[in-house]
């Protein structure tokens, strides 16, 4: 009790001081709590939007799929495939806890020029087009065309897929009959209509040595709602003409079963021996792609299932649905959203530790500012504290009456600079601030700004806060603890 | 008083309180308060060395009004900051209350400081924060151990004693400098200490004021029996000790 009076006074008698230290302690906790709460907002927001416009919340690759990152993996290197897709996804759809489950065929695709000029590449999505809909409901804005209907085959292309292929080709792609030239990047809108490309050869770069390149009609060009920057690089085209594209077998043909001296000559690099013989006349690019080993007969294939599920984590559901899959001796395994998509999943992480580096350089100049202040504060009552210590106050009374200080400084300072941060969230997203900008809305997590900030962001300000505030005040109190009271008889 | 003695033995044994941070009970007090033996505190300073003191011996009775005299740079101030454990000797013995103060730690110094000594500066150095009351309230709620209410008593019937009972209220920055001295006293009284030392009490009043605060520590030796030791290099004062200590060189020069 003594002390709390003894520190609130010495804090109104050096009003000045105690506003510059405070003013410090409240700015830092206003950028803490703002920042902390931009950063959850933004996590919920790609959250929400990865899971609710490409990815879902957990992806099943093949269980010989090494890396986790299946969307934005490096160039050239495979998604592998993933055999048994009926067992796999019945699997899957018989839990309850799953919502829906959606199987896409995902790899890399050269655009071939036909003209001699250099190819361009894109991630290419194969996937039923009514089903992918129904999926991601409204998750994709055709601006020209339409989507290929069941059946029908056909490519669609983001924006950001026809800006990389002209970059990279000099060509423009956009669907028969469709002459809007906004539609397509800004360096690109002089060419002359005629000189538009309504279809493209796309060639696959799985390792099935099957991949054949195919010629596409663009049916549709437009933009994902969200997160274009991103989604907007992935093609999507019809499940069949990607596996024609990937050298995948597709539905409508039949698996050959192979001898094995078919098989031995198809593992042989020997071209005289492949070139001989009646082995020519099977099929090696189907051959390739049949599991033998599906005693169910042979599934199309696909290379991931996208999960929905009713809640609980991501992380729980791809560990559950791993232990469906060891149960049922199925080739796949499961992994979480933020996993399946690289870089993206570790924004939020990668902003947050931005966020906390700038926050903890701010911290450490505060707390160098907030040490040396009260540093030269005990210094300069050292008569008053020399003359405390001599009739009785002990080192750890002094110590404990610095500290006091600064945590009524933090408390009140600190404390409403936590306060401000927390209601500046909660008003925020009333303001309904939007943006079209891609770049904005990968720090959005949306369309709109929508800072959040859940009890335990409040409750690690407040942590961060006391630590550094105890980390700045420890070198004065322990200063002003080792102030004798001869030292203050010799400033007498 | 008696100085000039020889060190005496026993001085060197340590008692088993001595390595204890308590305070030996009040009661059985010793008939001398303190017993200096060949005491000497020398300074570093640049390249030399200042022999502040040069081998006190002295013993002070209990219940005395003793006043250390002598010129600026005697020695006096140093002399008293040991005696009231706030300096180190650099030889000598040093018995405060029975107890060798230099072989004890700086929390038992401490705890010595709080319980059995009372100081009044130069300077009337008060808690600026605080009160009147609160000031003389202070070394009663380090000591702990009473009820807010009790603290509050004692306090208030010190600073009646001492003829401030209408400025409880009133923060140093209000009072004079009179006054301060005043509730400097009181506070230097309120824990019953069995000696109180006054570093110069008068050296900043006018000498009206500086006559009224030695009246009130004669009061209050009478009253109480409590032993005051002042330093003062003004012999106007020296009428109000019952003894006088001269100091001159670091070295006792004369008693009486």
């Amino acid at each position: 009790m003594l002390i709390w009076r003894l520190a609130w006074r010495n804090l109104w008698r050096h009003r000045g001081r105690s506003l510059v230290v405070g003013g410090i302690l409240f700015l830092g906790a206003l950028l803490l709590t703002f920042g902390n709460g931009v950063v959850s907002g933004m996590e919920q927001g790609l959250r929400k939007q990865v899971v609710e416009t490409f990815t879902g919340d957990v992806v099943v690759a093949s269980a010989k799929q090494q890396d986790d990152n299946v969307f934005i993996s490096m160039m050239g290197k495979e998604i592998e495939p993933l055999y048994r897709i009926g067992a796999v996804q019945a699997a899957i759809d018989s839990q309850p806890w799953v919502k829906a489950s959606l199987p896409i065929g995902k790899n890399m695709a050269m655009a071939l020029h036909e003209s001699e000029g250099n190819p361009g590449y894109i991630f290419l999505l194969g996937v039923d087009f009514a089903k992918w809909s129904a999926f991601f409901p409204g998750s994709f804005d055709v601006k020209a065309g339409k989507l290929p209907g069941p059946g029908e085959p056909g490519l669609v292309l983001p924006t950001g897929a026809i800006e990389q292929l002209h970059q990279t080709m000099g060509q423009a792609f956009l669907p028969e009959g469709v002459f809007d030239t906004s539609l397509l990047p800004e360096k690109a809108r002089r060419i002359p209509s005629s000189s538009i490309r309504r279809e493209i050869v796309l060639m696959g770069f799985s390792n099935s040595m099957a991949a054949s390149d195919l010629r596409m009609d663009v049916h549709a060009v437009g933009r994902f709602r969200a997160l274009n920057t991103i989604w907007g690089h992935f093609a999507l085209a019809d499940i069949e003409s990607y596996r024609s594209v990937q050298g995948y077998l597709r539905q409508d043909e039949k698996a050959v079963e192979l001898s094995d001296d078919q098989k031995n000559v198809m593992a042989s690099d020997d071209l005289d021996a492949l070139l001989s013989g009646d082995v020519a006349a099977a099929d090696p690019a189907k051959a390739t792609a049949v599991d033998s080993s599906d005693d169910d007969g042979v599934d199309p294939i696909w290379n991931l299932v996208l999960v929905k599920l009713h809640g609980g984590t991501a992380e729980d559901g791809a560990k559950r649905l791993d232990s469906v899959f060891d149960a049922r001796d199925l080739p796949a395994r499961a992994m979480p959203w933020h996993k399946a998509v690289g870089v993206i999943g570790s924004l939020a992480l990668l902003i947050r530790g931005a966020l906390l580096g700038f926050v903890g350089l701010l911290f450490v100049v505060a707390g160098i500012v907030i040490a040396n202040t009260l540093a030269m504060s005990a210094l300069e009552r050292t008569t008053e504290i020399g003359m405390m210590r001599a009739v009785g106050a002990t080192r750890a009374f002094i110590g404990r009456l610095m500290l006091s200080e600064t945590a009524v400084l933090a408390a009140v300072f600190g404390g409403l600079g936590v306060l401000l941060g927390v209601a500046l969230v909660a008003v925020v997203p009333l303001l309904g601030i939007t943006t079209d900008n891609d770049l904005l809305q990968m720090m959005y997590g949306g369309e709109v700004f929508h800072p959040l900030l859940r009890p335990q962001d409040v409750l690690s300000c407040f942590l961060e806060l006391g630590l550094v505030v105890a980390l700045a005040s420890l070198y004065p109190a322990k200063l002003a603890a080792s102030i004798t009271p001869l030292d203050a008889i010799a400033r007498e | 008083m008696n100085s000039g003695n020889a060190v005496n033995g026993e001085f060197a044994r340590q008692e088993p309180w001595m390595r204890e941070p308590t305070i030996p009970p009040k009661g059985n007090a010793p008939m001398n308060i303190v017993e200096i033996r060949n005491l000497t505190k020398n300074y570093p300073l640049g390249n030399t060395t200042v022999h502040a003191l040069r081998g006190i011996d002295m013993d002070i009775p209990k219940g005395s009004l003793m006043s250390v005299v002598g010129p600026s740079g005697s020695g006096k101030t140093t002399l008293l900051n040991i005696i009231g454990c706030v300096d180190n000797a650099t030889t000598g013995s040093v018995k405060v209350h029975d107890q060798e103060v230099t072989a004890l730690s700086d929390r038992q110094l401490t705890n010595l400081r709080l319980n059995r000594i009372g100081f009044i500066f130069q300077t009337f150095n008060l808690v600026p924060v605080l009160t009147a009351l609160e000031n003389v309230e202070f070394p009663l709620l380090l000591q702990g151990g009473r009820s807010t209410s009790e603290v509050r008593a004692k306090a208030r019937k010190l600073l009646a004693e001492v003829g401030l009972g209408d400025h409880e209220k009133h923060k140093p920055a209000e009072l004079s400098g009179g006054q301060r001295q005043r509730v400097a006293i009181a506070r230097a009284l309120v824990t019953d200490p069995d000696l109180v030392l006054a570093d110069e009490p008068t050296a900043n009043l006018d000498s009206e004021t500086g006559e009224s605060i030695l009246q009130l520590m004669q009061k209050m030796n009478d009253e109480f029996g409590t032993t005051f030791i002042f330093s003062t290099h003004d012999a106007q004062v020296l009428r109000y000790a019952k003894s006088v200590v001269r100091i001159h060189d670091g070295r006792l020069v004369e008693g009486s």
